[in-house]
């Protein structure tokens, strides 16, 4: 294993997230067997308060896994340098593949946490707890991501040993590898650059159709539509966006854009896309809860916020992608 | 205005409240009360110590939740609400005087008085606006800037009441507000709460000085005893 | 937002109000910030001044193996690789250690040849006479020897040698200067022992950097016995033991850490009664659980950020300024002669980063149990007083 700073962040870090996951999901699994919201007892009365450990526990633990991130990306990048022939973040994970699914798991969380904090503020303001089973859980099926999250990440950290000859950006970002990456990367940017504008286009006016009509069916059509656009979007990064800001057209690794070379425009970039897919998934999930109980009113409400959110962050995006394909020199030799 | 035709502000239903339910020192502070508070009204609960007058105000208050029965705030029901959903209610409806003042002693006059603000969605401007008119209308503003341990027992109560003003409360309600004072000061005290009243707020005392109960602004008293209302008056 | 911003106005005059307590917290914690800033930046500014070592260096060593031990290497196979094609020149080095009692240090004795042209001399030439000698700093300030002054080396043979000063070195990287002795090539191989015709390695300059490892491998198919190691096999190698080298420590500090995070709890834990009241009275007068746990969140913050930022500025001049007087001696040991450090400042945000993730995590997770328990205090307590 590699001894390194950022490795010995990482697993502190996923340890720490695991162990505030646990004590949730503890809590978690007495709520579930002994609420009893009609109950004044002292014991229905120390759950209720244990709710508000949960909510700061789960709080922490996205706050810490967004660092954890953050942190995975630039450490792997920094680690490059010890492989032969990886010469960004992409080699590093090829090291050893499980890196991979540590990112996965990674984004899992980042993307999964803010819909059940969303889901917990509803939960406590509406007075009457109405989804309070739903949210343990749903946490319950949070905690596992935390701890595949932490032995996935010993497991590549353990499993890199420098000086292993690996593959890089060059090979699996490039057209010939069999890799699914590299079948992003063969699509021609003469695909990807429409079907991410029109997918944009819906996007966008499926946003607008839901915050003006309220539509149920609307709301549904964007929560399916948001895993969809992610999709779409971190594919048009690798394919072109990233090209278009290195302007190389052979180079496709997306890590490189979180680097000082780029400004750092990897971040506004990925936030802006995760913060309006999180919050468009929002609407069409709550669809349910919002008809059996007493949460409409309040859910009315938030939606308003997170669907502007979503088409303020989303445009955002766009604004942040189509910068250099607008303004750079390689842009259009690429269509 | 007809106190019969609008519905009441606070309405009780059979309330209990046990603590400790369940464990071996379970404690019967209140046994089944029905009861209303009305607009504009004057309320006394007046009873021994330990008879549960405390524990009544709390779960009028929305400060804590009945073990049974049922609590209207208007025409919501509060009973059973959730902890953030009853403080947010608390927060628009009442205004509390506690026995003990409860003052940060640290903290100077205006920011004592501005506490309960601090969590809401006031801007700072509209918040120092409440909280000038609040000392205002106590006669404190020469003191504002005073630390609250460091001003005479009378400025800190009138700290206290605009503390428990400065939400604009429909409902004050102030628990044994005379105990630890002498008789000026509890007469100055119920001057500015008869004041108040006359400008439309409604008051709950509870409590068993007679100074207080027989002021001439109480237009109602329930007598509590062991946990229940052994009488009702309306003088 | 403004809710939150009034919150963490609140929280700011809170902390402010317990000063002793506060600042006692900040101290420690801004101690541990500064240990793991300053082995972070002390080992990350070795790691760039070794990588200075590599500008110069050749793309190919050429090494002779026997019984898993580098040997002298013919000169003559040189001359066959300079063959190669892609090869632009092959250049044998003169280079060895002694043992100098006197002043108990180990000196790196080095043939001049053209690797000399990226170490810049301070004063004086470079030796052109076998009596003559160009020292580094570190073996300057042993010696009390300047330029026209001379130092006595003790050879192969165990003599005495003297010779000449005629140059000092100054290069960007002391590590690389500060043991050094350099004279002739010739001298060099005289006074390290080398056979005649032979030298300790080879240096292989090579024009296109795709071709290293292809001519590496060439070098290795013609001469079994030989060891080619490219230049960045040797970065790497530096890399992996200085991460390895900060992980250890960083290792060896996590005791302190754990003990920050204890007293992290401790503190949060041991409200005191006057703090308890307040966070009563708070909730009697409107604040929620959410509020209070809001308000125990923002002076985590400001706790946080005041003492990263405290630590970090610590760790900088402990590091860049004062040269890490209190983290050398844990160095030491890879090299007797130890160069005294002159990192040069430089601080790289993901160096910052890691380093407030090493240490804000800890706390913040320490502190979420004790603060919820002041939280959820309940405001009918405190109305009986
Ligand atoms: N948190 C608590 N836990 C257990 N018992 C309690 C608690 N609070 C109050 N009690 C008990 O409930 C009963 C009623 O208390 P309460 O404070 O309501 O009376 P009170 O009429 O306000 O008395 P006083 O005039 O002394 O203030 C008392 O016997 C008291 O000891
Ligand atoms: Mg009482």
């Amino acid at each position: 294993m590699i001894l390194h700073p950022g490795v010995l962040g990482l697993l502190i870090g996923s340890g720490l997230v695991v162990a505030l996951m646990l004590a949730g999901a503890v809590i978690g699994v007495r709520v579930l067997s002994g609420w009893d919201p009609s109950s004044a007892s002292e014991h229905q009365l120390a759950l209720e308060r244990r709710t508000y450990l949960v909510s700061v526990l789960v709080s922490v633990a996205l706050w810490i896994e967004i660092g954890s991130a953050l942190l995975f990306i630039h450490t792997v990048d920094d680690l490059h340098e010890l492989f032969v022939g990886a010469m960004c973040a992409t080699g590093s994970l090829n090291a050893n593949p499980v890196g991979w699914w540590v990112l996965a798991t990674k984004a899992a969380m980042v993307l999964l946490f803010p819909v059940w904090i969303a889901l917990n503020r509803l939960d406590q303001r509406a007075g009457d707890y109405p989804v309070v089973r739903l949210k343990y859980a749903l946490l319950l099926a949070l905690t596992p991501i935390a701890l595949a999250d932490f032995v996935l990440q010993l497991r590549y950290f353990r499993g890199i040993e420098p000086d292993i000859i690996t593959s890089c950006c060059g090979s699996l970002f490039s057209e010939s590898s069999g890799k699914v990456t590299g079948d992003v990367v063969s699509l021609p940017a003469g695909l990807t650059f429409p079907t991410f504008a029109a997918t944009s286009v819906i996007f966008l006016a499926a946003l607008a159709w839901t915050l003006l009509s309220r539509h149920p069916a609307s709301k549904i059509v964007v929560t399916f539509l948001s895993p969809l656009v992610l999709a779409v979007g971190l594919i048009a990064i690798v394919s072109f966006i990233s090209v278009a800001y290195y302007e190389l057209p052979t180079h496709h690794c997306p890590f490189d854009l979180f680097q000082a070379g780029n400004l750092y425009v990897g971040y506004p970039l990925v936030t802006s896309l995760v913060v309006a897919v999180v919050a468009a998934f929002l609407p069409g999930i709550f669809l349910p809860v919002a008809r059996r109980t007493s949460l409409g009113g309040l859910i009315t409400k938030s939606e308003r916020t997170w669907l502007t959110l979503s088409i303020a962050a989303y445009s955002l995006f766009i604004a942040f992608a189509a910068w250099p394909l607008v303004f750079g020199n390689l842009a259009w030799e690429l269509m | 205005m007809t106190a019969a035709a609008e519905s009441p502000l606070v309405r009780v239903e059979d309330v209990t409240k046990i603590y400790h339910l369940g464990a071996p020192d379970e404690v019967r502070a209140v046994r089944g009360i029905s009861m209303t508070v009305s607009r504009g009204e004057v309320l006394v609960i007046e009873g021994p110590s330990g008879s549960g007058k405390t524990s009544l105000l709390t779960i009028i208050g929305c400060m804590s939740r009945p073990t049974s029965g049922q609590v209207l705030v208007g025409d919501r029901r509060v009973s059973r609400l959730s902890e953030t959903a009853l403080t947010s209610i608390r927060r628009e409806t009442f205004g509390f005087i506690f026995q003990h003042l409860h003052l940060i002693p640290d903290l100077t006059v205006k920011d004592n008085v501005m506490l309960p603000l601090f969590p809401t969605r006031m801007t700072v401007p509209e918040m120092e606006d409440r909280v000038d008119r609040a000392i205002r209308s106590m006669r404190i503003d020469h003191r504002r800037s005073a630390r609250a341990g460091r001003i005479s027992g009378g400025e800190q109560q009138r700290t206290a009441i605009a503390r428990a003003l400065v939400n604009e409360p429909t409902i004050v309600i102030a628990d044994e507000p005379t105990a630890h004072l002498d008789s000026e000061l509890s007469a100055e005290l119920l001057d500015i709460l008869a004041e108040l009243n006359r400008a439309g707020t409604t008051i709950i005392f509870a409590t068993h000085d007679p100074r207080v109960i027989e002021h001439p602004i109480v237009s109602r008293r329930l007598v509590v005893r062991d946990g229940i209302i052994v009488e009702k008056t309306s003088p | 937002m403004r809710r939150h911003l009034k919150i963490l106005d609140f929280a700011l005059a809170s902390l402010q109000r317990r000063p002793f307590k506060n600042w006692a917290i900040i101290a420690v914690y801004a101690f541990t910030v500064a240990v793991v800033a300053s082995v972070l930046f002390l080992t990350q500014s070795i790691r760039r001044e070794a990588a200075q070592l590599f500008v110069g260096a050749p793309e190919l060593t050429v090494q002779r193996m026997v019984g898993g031990r580098h040997v002298p290497i013919d000169i003559g196979v040189g001359e066959t690789i300079a063959a190669f094609p892609s090869v632009v020149g092959v250049e044998p080095r003169f280079w060895g250690y002694t043992y100098d009692a006197v002043t108990e240090s180990t000196i790196t004795i080095m043939g001049a040849g053209p690797g000399m042209a990226t170490i810049d001399l301070v004063e004086g030439r470079l030796p052109t006479r076998p009596t003559e000698s160009a020292i580094g700093a570190g073996v300057a300030a042993m010696w009390g020897a300047e330029v026209g002054g001379e130092v006595i080396l003790v050879d192969a043979a165990t003599t005495g040698v003297l010779y000449e000063v005629v140059g000092t070195f100054e290069s960007p990287s002391d590590i690389l200067t500060n043991d050094l002795v350099v004279m002739t090539a010739e001298e060099a191989a005289l006074f390290l022992g080398l056979p005649e015709g032979k030298a300790t390695d080879l240096a292989v300059r090579v024009a296109n950097d795709n071709e290293i490892d292809t001519i590496a491998a060439k070098v290795k198919r013609a001469f079994p016995d030989s060891r080619p190691i490219t230049r960045s096999e040797v970065l790497r190698t530096y890399d992996a033991v200085f991460h390895w080298r900060s992980g250890m420590m960083l290792a060896v500090f996590s005791g302190g850490l754990i003990a920050f995070v204890i007293l992290a709890w401790d503190k949060a834990t041991g409200l005191s009664a006057e703090e308890r009241r307040e966070i009563g009275i708070l909730k009697a007068v409107g604040w929620d659980t959410g509020d209070v746990l809001e308000l125990k969140m923002w002076e985590g913050v400001v706790i946080s950020s005041t003492s990263l930022i405290l630590g970090l500025i610590t760790a900088m001049v402990h590091v860049f300024v004062l040269g890490a007087p209190l983290l050398t001696p844990m160095l030491r040991g890879w090299s007797v002669l130890f160069p005294e450090l002159h990192p040069t400042p430089h601080v790289d945000p993901y160096l910052l980063f890691a380093i407030g993730f090493l240490t804000v995590v800890p706390y913040v997770a320490a502190t979420v149990a004790p603060s919820w328990k002041a939280a959820v205090t309940d405001p009918d307590e405190v109305v009986r007083g």
